[in-house]
């Protein structure tokens, strides 16, 4: 009785929080979207598939504080509307099939590296990243998301998660490196 | 301690790259999205699998009592009472409790209201349980919102940023409460009646939003 009864605050609660988030930062969310679609109607779109996937899958998004969420939400409708601007222009993004081993995989970024390179240089390095990299990287050292949940937020293969961030931080220790 | 460094950069990258979205032009979503959207959180409570009515009946508020009590007792981070709340301080959040709820409602009896609502607003949306009441209000020509809600005591549980700002000891109509300013430019404010939990998030400035608070009212 005690599992069914909290089964059931979480749902109302949740079901209000969402609202209430919804109506809070709509307009937010729709300009990120309409900056990258510039199409009214599409951007509307963008926002209602972000709220269909935070419904679809609330774990994370109640696991985050306020501020986390918004930031979640931002990254994610960004992703929703590159995706849907690259269906728009039939630009697919390819990527590889072979998996990314587990050595591979983890890239070090040791502080002995990263102690090389000021702050600043390295956002800027991150800023040239494509945007699709960049927001797996945001997603998973900022907000701290599993691959998994990653996957699941941006409707992408846990493998493309990987490769994603593989692909990242080699980058950013191959600029590191290469400055010297 | 290197993760702690790309989080930081990618924590001031963000803030770079999204704070010219903490101001954005007015938007009028479409009637058709605006259905879409309240159909998409009506299936929330239904796509979540079963719903059984529970009864509030003196076992099952006994137990829930117990399992916050415990709960309670578990927190292992410095724990602080301010304002009347209970707060548990996370790396990067205060989450917010009530405290002395013995003698508190322990489902909503007394309903409140905004009683001076700005002009332009209309009720947006509202959504009732028992234990807590959130109306959603809405100014279509400045396209802002008002959020509103009430809770009892007990099933009161908030997580405040504590990251970018502070929270600040405030009175409405004489109880004690929280003014916080989140990242997106929303003024909040959390005060205790004795009875109940009242939250009042709003896109008005701080003066505007504070009188909003002063003005709620019991609900005839």
């Amino acid at each position: 009785m005690i599992s069914v009864a909290l089964a059931v605050l979480k749902t109302e609660g949740e079901q209000i929080e969402l609202s209430n988030f919804y109506s809070l930062y709509s307009k937010r969310l729709y300009a990120i979207a309409y900056s990258k679609l510039h199409d009214r109607q599409d951007a509307e779109d963008a926002v209602q598939e972000l709220f269909l996937r935070l419904a679809d899958k609330p774990e994370k998004f109640f696991s985050l504080v306020d501020n986390k969420r918004v930031a979640y939400a931002d990254v994610i409708i960004r992703n929703i509307s590159i995706d849907a601007f690259n269906a728009r222009n039939k630009v697919t993004v390819t990527e590889l099939s072979e998996e990314i081993s587990a050595d591979e995989f983890g890239v070090s970024l040791e502080d002995n590296v990263l102690g090389e390179i000021s702050k600043s240089e390295l956002l800027n390095f991150i800023e040239t990243l494509p945007q699709l990299q960049q927001d797996v990287l945001t997603l998973h050292s900022m907000l701290e998301l599993s691959n998994a949940e990653i996957a699941n937020s941006l409707h992408i293969s846990e493998i493309a998660v990987r490769q994603r961030l593989f692909f990242a931080r080699e980058s950013i220790l191959d600029y590191i490196k290469n400055r010297k | 301690m290197s993760e702690n460094i790309i989080k930081s950069v990618l924590e001031e990258k963000y803030f770079k790259e999204f704070d010219v979205y903490s101001n954005v032009p007015n938007h009028f979503f479409s009637f058709r999205h605006k259905r879409n959207m309240k159909a998409i959180f009506a299936n929330t409570s239904a796509a979540n699998g079963t719903i059984t009515r529970v009864r509030f009946n003196k076992q099952f508020v006994t137990i829930m009592v117990a399992i916050i009590f415990l709960a309670v007792l578990s927190i292992t981070a410095v724990a602080m009472a301010i304002a009347g709340f209970f707060t548990k301080e996370h790396s990067d959040n205060t989450e917010l409790f009530a405290i002395n709820y013995e003698n508190a409602p322990m489902e909503i009896e007394d309903i409140y209201y905004i009683s001076a609502l700005p002009i332009g607003f209309e009720v947006y949306s509202k959504s009732e349980t028992k234990i807590s009441i959130t109306t959603t209000y809405y100014n279509q020509s400045d396209d802002k919102y008002i959020v509103f809600s009430q809770h009892t005591k007990e099933s009161f549980n908030a997580h405040i940023d504590n990251e970018h700002g502070e929270m600040t000891e405030t009175t409405v109509n004489g109880y004690t409460g929280l003014y916080y300013a989140d990242n997106a430019g929303l003024n909040i404010l959390v005060w205790d009646d004795k009875d109940y939990i009242f939250k009042l998030s709003s896109e008005l400035a701080k003066t505007e939003t504070e009188n909003l608070a002063k003005s709620t009212k019991l609900l005839k």
